[in-house]
């Protein structure tokens, strides 16, 4: 070979070598065989600390641990005595939600082609004031979370602006409220799950998403000790195998949405024992035979029966109720629920339902919990659908995702068009901070000085404060702060000159010390003291028939806590806690078991469509018997279309297809269960 | 089969499977406390990654008779371990004081034999490169080496606690084979919220597993392998228990059992 010759040949050799994969691949699999992957993170030693706190997102009280200064996870808090140190699968994920790829960085802003652009907070701030300025009073704020006392400066300021639109978003709370308060309680209604000995829940699933899971869970453990006898029994009217049936002891599975007539069922067959002499609630208990009561809930008489002897030989019986979507309980199934633990003597007893002490603003003008109840967002949103003429110049939305969470039949779209502009603080970019046109980054809960308020669902005044681990990430600041330093720019006094003398104010009204409560992470609890009990009225009951449910087969939307809520989408590591029974190839399963699936001629794994008045949404049908007659399940969490990788490309929303009704004589929403199911 | 190699401290495990809501927060913790690589979809369960998962059993009859519970499954911690006979490179072995069945991940070839022999599926092939996007690698527990893909990863039943827990108490001048209950746990067991997990030395009578697993409720899965699994699951449900191996019709439960394979000593 020639010199020339060579050369070309080592020039091709090279270039070939180079441009082959098989060069690459080569060096790759070296580096795999001799274990020198560079590719995989290197871990940071450093000394450990562990502080305790609270979970913003569920209110469980964590200690979370940090290496040097950077937060690492949340571990359950054994110390506190409210949760006993038990963790719930989405606080345990909060430090992976902090450093998420969907937290907001710095404020955005949209511009005319619909893009956004990221803006110096300077120049948020004056966007903020100038349109407070120029609303006029015309302003509205929607907040996601009833149990901050952060509520107080923003609703305070909303009204030292002129306005009193302050929305919380639609919960059972609301519902609780108004029903607790029309029939004549005087503050908020609690429910005392530690002292009762039998707790019979109507559609409640108290062990995995309604009232405070944590604490709920540590009081199953508490009487459930592993060889020994439990000290607790649990009746559970779900129509799934969930959470809390696997552990009651009674299931007595009725159809949705005919909660208020098993309700009913269950107040006349107390009745027709004799347990109450009281006139207005005999009254009450003949609206419908026992017959037709199994024969609406899809249930037999011998069932209601074997029930109420249970209820009758405990000692500090319970009842309560509450739906698997903890939206849709009607004031109408609250009232019968409070009448019949009246007629069971288990008003302000241990183990009953208490009158708790509905707490006072901290603030001049802020406003109170049942006022701010005493709107709701859903009818806020069809009034400005209906005449754009009602929507406010300005809306404020804090941490909510409505345009994700309610249902179609909400019109919060088209509502939120109407609006002239909306600004959104959020943690994390949402489906409601798409359609927004200001955007800031909010600080997380482990970044912020906030508070858990004794949460719906609690049988005691219970409170625990939220203090910032670490400095916020990026340039997301503390929404309280924020609302606070722009209230004084607007020239407002709000009486307050930071959220840590918020709190303080809080601690006071408590009779607690701040310091010595911020120091040791506890949760502060108030037990009842047996005061008075309310006179209880049962007028708004009569003459309440309820209506068999209008279709023939009911959707049920349940949660998965573990995978995340409207406001954060769904958390990385709970991908592994979606199961194949909840979606599979991309497609939300609906869960039916096999009578059901013949009935509807559907086959396991077989598309098909979940078919409401919003639409219809696709589905793959998966048999499992655990699940009653004309009842399809189907998971609410998934279908997301913002936030990460780790939320998106799953399957489709189905809270989005739930229908929404408006209860009569409360005018609040009540979600529906109608569906129909047709082949794919 | 292996040799049943016994140990002074055996750790082990008793699952109450009548208190698990599947509720996932012993998941969460699980993956987080062992920097295990977030997937973006782990809804293919022959391609994703979980060293303690969460079943849903059947009693197999229909509505209304049917039963559901929920049963966690972290590695067994085998007495005699299918998994270490197998391995042609001693990734995975049996012979630390404790009784854990170790996994080193930079020995494994991720020739897979293992996960083949191993009748519980705990293990797990690491398909894909780990990846922490954004910030997320931030949140990574220095206790843990990450892994890379191309190995075979399980549950070590948290093992760096209990070697932090032996510096803990030799530091302080104690017995580190005497440890106390409370001073080694495992991540999945302080994390749920129910109690339903116990967690201790099997052998040593003032750790609560240690009468908990002589309960006629208590059981093992495919005890008749003969591969004494350390995980103990406790019900007072038949059914449950039946789930738990194979038995013939007229066969009750908690009754002594053939193994297939005889404890060598």
């Amino acid at each position: 070979m020639q010199r020339r010759g060579f050369l070309k040949f080592a020039l091709g050799g090279t270039v070939g070598l180079v441009a082959s994969p098989a060069i690459w691949t080569t060096l790759y699999d070296l580096a795999y065989w001799t274990q020198n992957w560079g590719w995989i993170p290197r871990l940071e030693k450093g000394e450990n600390h562990f502080i305790p706190t609270v979970s913003k997102l569920d209110g469980t009280p964590i200690t979370v641990r940090l290496v040097d200064n950077r937060v690492i996870r949340p571990l359950g808090n054994k110390e506190n005595t409210y949760s006993k140190g038990g963790l719930t699968p989405l606080a345990a994920s909060e430090a992976q939600l902090m450093y998420s790829e969907s937290r907001i960085k710095r404020p955005l802003l949209k511009g005319p082609d619909g893009g956004y652009t990221f803006i110096s907070w300077e120049k948020a701030e004056q966007i903020l004031k100038e349109r407070t300025e120029q609303a006029n009073g015309s302003l509205a704020f929607l907040n996601a979370d009833s149990t901050s006392s952060l509520n107080d400066i923003f609703s305070a300021f909303l009204a030292k602006n002129g306005s009193n639109q302050y929305y919380l978003m639609p919960s059972e709370e609301q519902t609780a409220i108004y029903a607790w308060l029309a029939m004549g309680g005087t503050g908020r209604i609690g429910y005392d799950l530690k002292n009762s000995d039998f707790i019979l829940s109507v559609g409640a699933n108290f062990m995995d998403s309604w009232g405070t899971v944590v604490h709920n869970r540590a009081i199953f453990n508490e009487t459930h000790q592993i060889e020994e006898e439990a000290s607790l029994k649990i009746a559970y009217t779900g129509a799934m195998q969930d959470s809390t049936q696997v552990i009651s002891d009674l299931w007595i599975p009725i159809k949705p949405s005919t909660e208020e007539i098993f309700l009913h069922g269950i107040l006349g067959e107390l009745i027709r024992r004799g347990i109450t002499s009281d006139v207005t609630l005999l009254g009450l208990g003949n609206q419908y035979t026992l017959d037709d009561v199994a024969k609406y809930c899809g249930t037999d008489t011998q069932k209601i029966k074997t029930l109420v002897d249970e209820l009758l030989k405990a000692s500090r019986p319970l009842v309560l109720t509450g739906a698997t979507l903890g939206q849709t309980s009607s004031t109408t199934s609250i009232m019968l629920t409070i009448a019949i633990n009246y007629a069971l003597g288990r008003i302000n007893q241990d183990g009953s339902i208490i009158n708790l002490p509905m707490q006072d603003p901290l603030l001049p003008q802020a406003q109170h919990l049942a006022e701010i109840y005493s709107r709701n967002f859903v009818s806020f949103c069809q009034n400005i659908t209906a005449d754009d003429h009602n929507a406010p110049k300005l809306l404020f939305i804090n941490e909510a995702n409505p345009v994700y969470a309610l249902s179609k039949d909400a019109q919060v779209e088209q509502a939120l068009k109407n609006i002239d502009y909306k600004i959104m603080f959020a943690t994390h970019w949402s489906e409601t901070c798409a359609v927004c046109d200001l955007v800031l980054p909010a600080a997380c809960g482990l970044e912020r000085f906030d508070d858990v308020y004794t949460p719906y669902g609690s049988g005691s005044i219970n409170w625990t404060i939220a203090k910032p681990i670490t400095n916020p990430l990026f340039e997301a600041r503390p929404v309280g702060e924020l609302f606070i330093a722009l209230a004084e720019e607007l020239g407002i006094n709000l009486g307050i000159k930071d959220v840590p003398n918020l709190l303080q104010k809080r601690a006071a009204s408590l009779g607690i010390d701040f310091k010595k409560q911020l120091e040791s992470g506890d949760t502060f609890v108030k037990e009842h003291d047996n005061i008075t009990i309310p006179m209880i009225s049962f007028m708004p009951l009569l003459n309440k028939r309820s209506t068999p449910p209008r279709t023939d087969i009911a959707l049920l939307t349940y949660i998965n806590s573990a995978a995340g809520n409207p406001s954060v989408g769904i958390p990385p590591y709970a991908n592994r806690a979606i199961t194949a029974y909840q979606l599979q190839d991309g497609l939300a399963i609906a869960q039916m078991n096999k009578t059901t699936a013949d009935k509807l001629n559907l086959k396991n794994q077989e598309k098909a469509f979940i078919e409401t008045r919003n639409g219809k949404m696709p589905v793959q049908v998966k048999v499992f018997e655990g699940i009653m007659n004309d009842v399809v399940a189907v998971m609410a969490g998934l279908g997301h279309t913002e936030f990460d990788r780790f939320s998106t490309n799953k399957g489709n929303n189905i809270l989005q297809f739930t229908e929404i009704e408006m209860e009569a004589g409360s005018d609040l929403p009540i979600w529906t269960h109608a569906c129909n199911v047709v082949k794919g | 089969m292996s040799h049943f190699k016994d140990f002074t401290i055996r750790f082990g495990m008793v699952i109450d499977l009548d208190k698990c809501t599947g509720c996932g927060a012993c998941m969460m913790s699980c993956q987080a406390e062992n920097n295990v690589a977030p997937q973006e979809d782990a809804t293919n369960k022959l391609r994703s990654m979980t060293w303690l998962n969460i079943y849903r059993l059947s009693n197999g009859k229909a509505f209304p008779e049917h039963e559901t519970v929920f049963l966690p499954r972290p590695c067994m911690q085998c007495g005699n371990p299918t998994c270490v006979t197998v391995c042609p490179v001693v990734a995975t072995e049996k012979n630390e004081e404790g009784g854990i069945v170790s996994q080193v991940t930079p020995r494994c070839i991720g020739c897979r034999y293992c996960m083949a022999s191993c009748p519980y599926h705990a293990r797990y092939f690491n398909w894909f490169d780990p990846y922490w996007p954004g910030d997320l690698k931030e949140a990574l527990s220095p206790d843990v080496s990450t892994r890379p893909r191309g190995v075979v990863e399980k549950c070590t039943f948290c093992h760096h606690r209990y070697m932090q827990a032996k510096d803990k108490a030799i530091a302080n001048g104690e017995d580190p084979f005497d440890l106390p209950e409370e001073a080694y746990q495992t991540a999945c067991t302080e994390a749920c919220p129910n109690g339903a997990i116990t967690f201790g030395d099997l052998n040593n009578e003032a750790h609560k597993v240690h009468e908990l697993k002589q309960s006629p409720y208590a059981f093992r899965l495919l005890e008749r392998l003969g591969t004494e699994p350390q995980v103990y699951y406790y019900s007072k449900r038949e059914w449950v228990r039946r789930l738990g191996d194979n038995y013939l019709e007229n066969e009750e439960t908690g009754k002594p059992l053939n193994t297939l394979f005889k404890k060598a000593h």
